[in-house]
């Protein structure tokens, strides 16, 4: 039975380190001592610190890898979240999910470079009132991981070590709410809900195709812990996504990923779902991978749009990941839904260049006569210096010659992308391009 | 400090013959010159500035001065530059071709040059189209009766231009659409807008995409002059495939060139002679082969069967990488030229 | 990528095998891949003989 309750949302009323840890009246104390100790059972990982930065802090974070939502299962095993990564795949989906709201774990750290072209991409992101627009996740607390790996691993490994430190603490914290003395009320709370007021006539039914990384390498998306490249569409529902189903390993630009959290905390089913209660009904997240080669991102693209129309969806969400080829998935993704009878919509960040001349993508169908925009990537931002710095001192080397090694505390001039989630293609912020 | 309330703003500006007063089409050759002061409609321009700035000269010349003679527009930009002005005024030119295209290119090298200006077009004036992403223009009437309308529109505007007034949207600020994409805030997030829109487009209510589609032109395809065994053929690549080592520091992403390099002694490429430094993808596939970006292997056989007459010497060369839509055109340009002066009759172009 | 080649107004457009690698397939055994190349070319070749009216789009056999 589909009800609102296979996902509570706790809210976290604040968080801090303290000397011991525990998660009382919607407060998270943090014992960082224990956090630390907590990453570091992965040898992988050399050096941890763990800061708690607050909206409005004068901060700048660097080196951005992965945001989580803290999450878990209400009747799991210890940390039974992340399915395929922390815990077996086969509970993928089952049991209500507990999920934090008002607090992220966001991890730092550096990811040698595979090759000139899977290099990890500076993530910026300013706590400060000054820069707050910027992103959408300076509303909340984040408990900042600062990592460092030994620096003699893979890239890969690197990658995962930063991954699973993230998750563990993000799962680690979901169990602490979990088992905060308030499970009873939850569960208590988990009686079938009476329906709301349904509109006159049926609710529309929507559902969302989330276009993800799948380049492999430092550019992947994780299904169930398995990479996304190479594997057909599939339909994932919003308890296994707020579970931790799907996870990113995507490190390209910041301000176009999708992080973990929003795989978790779904900014088009938070758009149906804040709409008038009744109106719509959502039915799922149809997740497809960017295809390599011309014949995948058709059959991709296909497929997607078969899902949807299987699952009897009336209208469709498109969003794109990326840019370049990856948009030509989503334009095939419209075109497809479209030729179903299944209107469509797509989510789309601009290339514009840093005048906001050029076109903002390198293809399109007539089909896509609807899109929304979030942002032109390439203007350049001004970020005036911050009181104090977490992640590193120096940027990274940006993609290509363009940039990079600036000084972490001055003063920068960079792209829109380099914002952590920015121009998040899922629809997280309120920044778009319009013709001027 | 703010211009606007002190009254020092300098206006230059810029008319055509007809405007100033010199006359129709026997004025039309009429070289650029400076006269001092308001002249013809630049006098309702000054008394529209109502004491907000003053107009310290006016610039002149003939409509088919401006069109034929090259260098033109920047003469006239020079003289303009001469009078230090904080705006510059150009025309309006309504719906009239030459004057319109002329108003057009002496703002976009205004605004090169970071003079503010503004001008007036009629949306179907050809000087609509040029270099517009450089260019102010208020839209007018198609004919001078709409001069009051346009003028006012065009010292709104430029105020603000010349005051460094943070602009708006074209709708916001009531100008033509240059083609910019500006980063704006919504009140909403990009998911709850695409959720509204598309309930709209459900229900077969109006909406409104955010991003209108590219147009781009079409061309006839051209045909052969001569068989395929007599003719000479070249390759052209945006693969970014250069000689070991990069020796011209070609970029791998914004290039805005275009290189050629010989390959006339080779029977194929190697990883030991070539590389791609191309930044828009896994490039260790071609780095590995390179023929798998420039076939040469291939072509070579081709030439020797008789396939095809002879391979033209060099390959071209430049990388498909985030490049500017203006920069892309003019190297297809210069690289057909270039091809066309070398009797070349065919390319084959390779493409990531 | 044929539609974007499509899209931009280009006449003659023979499908290449992938953007990492347009005229390979690293999977292959050197002498297959080679064909395979050999196979596009000439597809291109042909193309570009033909007195096509409109966009044109060919795969190799």
């Amino acid at each position: 039975m589909r009800t609102a309750r296979e996902i509570i949302d706790i809210a976290v009323g604040g968080a801090e380190l303290g000397s011991d840890t525990r998660f009382t009246n919607g407060r998270l104390i943090l014992d960082p001592t224990e956090v630390v100790a907590m990453v570091q059972t992965d040898g992988r990982i050399r050096q941890a610190e763990v800061h708690v930065v607050q909206p409005g802090d004068d901060v700048r974070l660097v080196h951005v890898l992965d945001v989580v939502q803290p999450v878990a299962r209400m009747n799991g095993g210890n940390q039974a979240v992340f399915p395929g990564i922390l815990t077996p795949p086969g509970q993928v989906g089952m049991g209500p999910v507990l999920r934090m709201d008002g607090l992220k774990v966001t991890v730092l750290g550096v990811i040698p470079a595979v090759d000139s072209f899977f290099t990890q991409q500076e993530g910026i992101l300013e706590m400060s009132h000054r820069s707050a627009d910027l992103s959408p996740l300076t509303r909340e607390p984040h408990l900042v991981l600062d990592l460092a790996v030994d620096p003699d691993i893979e890239p890969i490994e690197a990658a995962e070590a930063y991954r699973h430190a993230a998750l563990r603490v993000a799962g680690y914290i979901g169990e602490l709410a979990a088992g905060s003395g308030r499970r009873e009320d939850i569960l208590v709370d988990m009686a079938p809900v009476s329906d709301p007021i349904p509109d006159p006539g049926r609710p529309l039914r929507l559902i969302h195709i989330c276009e993800v990384s799948a380049f492999g390498s430092l550019f992947d998306t994780l299904i169930v812990g398995k990479s996304a490249r190479d594997i057909l569409p599939t339909i994932v529902s919003s308890r296994a996504m707020a579970g931790g189903a799907v996870v990113s390993a995507d490190y390209h630009y910041a301000g176009q990923r999708n992080y973990t959290c929003y795989y978790q905390s779904n900014p088009v089913e938070n758009a149906i779902n804040s709409a008038a209660a009744g109106r719509f009904e959502f039915l799922g997240t149809v997740v497809l991978p960017v295809g390599g080669d011309d014949t995948k991102k058709r059959a991709g693209a296909a497929f997607a749009a078969h899902l949807a129309d299987l699952s009897g969806a009336e209208g469709a969400v498109v969003t794109a990941v990326a840019g370049g080829n990856a948009h030509l998935d989503v334009m095939f993704a419209v075109r497809e839904c479209e030729r179903r009878d299944i209107p469509a919509v797509l989510s789309i960040v601009e290339m514009a260049g840093p005048s906001g001349a050029d076109p903002g993508m390198v293809d399109t169908v007539p089909e896509a006569d609807l899109m929304v925009s979030t942002g032109n990537r390439e203007e350049l931002i001004l970020l005036t210096p911050p009181g104090s710095v977490l992640g590193g001192d120096h940027l990274l080397d940006g993609p290509r010659e363009e940039s990079g090694g600036e000084d972490a505390a001055g003063e920068l001039r960079v792209p829109l992308r380099t914002i952590v989630a920015s121009n998040n293609e899922m629809g997280a912020w309120r920044i778009g391009a319009t013709l001027s | 400090m703010n211009l606007a309330m002190t009254g020092t703003i300098r206006v230059v500006s810029y008319l055509n013959q007809f405007f100033a007063g010199f006359g129709g089409e026997e004025a039309a050759s009429t070289s650029p010159h400076v006269l001092e002061g308001a002249v013809g409609s630049a006098k309702l321009l000054d008394q529209l500035l109502g004491g907000r700035g003053h107009v310290v000269a006016t610039v002149v010349a003939g409509d088919n001065h401006m069109a034929e003679r090259p260098g033109a527009v920047e003469s006239v930009v020079g003289l303009i530059r001469e009078q230090q002005p904080d705006l510059v005024v150009v025309g309006p030119a309504f719906q009239a071709g030459r004057y319109g295209v002329a108003s057009a290119r002496i703002c976009a090298s205004l605004q090169d040059a970071g003079v503010p200006s503004v001008t007036g077009l009629h949306l179907e004036n050809p000087g609509v189209d040029m270099d517009r992403s450089k260019v102010y223009a208020v839209p007018t009437d198609a004919i001078a009766a709409g001069m009051r309308d346009a003028m006012e529109r065009m010292v709104g505007l430029g105020l603000r231009l010349a005051t460094g007034s943070e602009i708006g949207t074209a709708a916001e600020e009531g100008f033509i659409p240059r083609g910019i994409r500006q980063n704006v805030f919504s009140e909403r997030n990009a998911a709850e807008r695409a959720v509204e829109l598309l309930v709209r487009k459900i229900r077969g209510e109006p909406f409104e995409t955010e991003i209108p589609l590219p147009e781009y032109h079409r061309i006839n395809p051209s045909y052969l002059a001569s068989p395929l065994e007599e003719l000479t053929l070249a390759i052209v690549t945006e693969a970014g495939v250069v000689p070991k080592g990069n020796p011209d520091r070609l970029e791998s992403a914004r290039s805005r060139r275009w290189l050629t390099y010989p390959h006339d002694d080779l029977d194929e490429l190697s990883s030991d002679s070539h590389e791609t430094i191309h930044g828009g993808f896994d490039n260790a596939p071609i780095c590995a082969d390179p023929n798998r970006a420039i076939p040469l292997d291939v072509l070579r056989e081709f030439e020797r069967d008789g396939v095809f007459g002879r391979l033209y010497e060099k390959y071209y060369v430049t990388t498909g990488m985030t490049m500017a839509i203006a920069d892309a055109e003019r190297i297809g340009r210069e690289i057909a030229a270039d091809l066309l002066g070398r009797q070349i009759q065919a390319a084959i172009l390779t493409s990531t | 990528m044929p539609s974007v080649a499509a899209n931009i107004g280009a006449n003659r457009i023979v499908v290449g095998t992938a953007i990492t690698h347009p005229l390979g397939a690293p999977e292959l055994e050197h002498d297959q891949e080679r064909d395979l190349r050999r196979r596009i070319v000439a597809r291109a070749l042909q193309v570009l003989a033909e007195r096509v009216e409109g966009q044109t789009v060919r795969r190799a056999s």
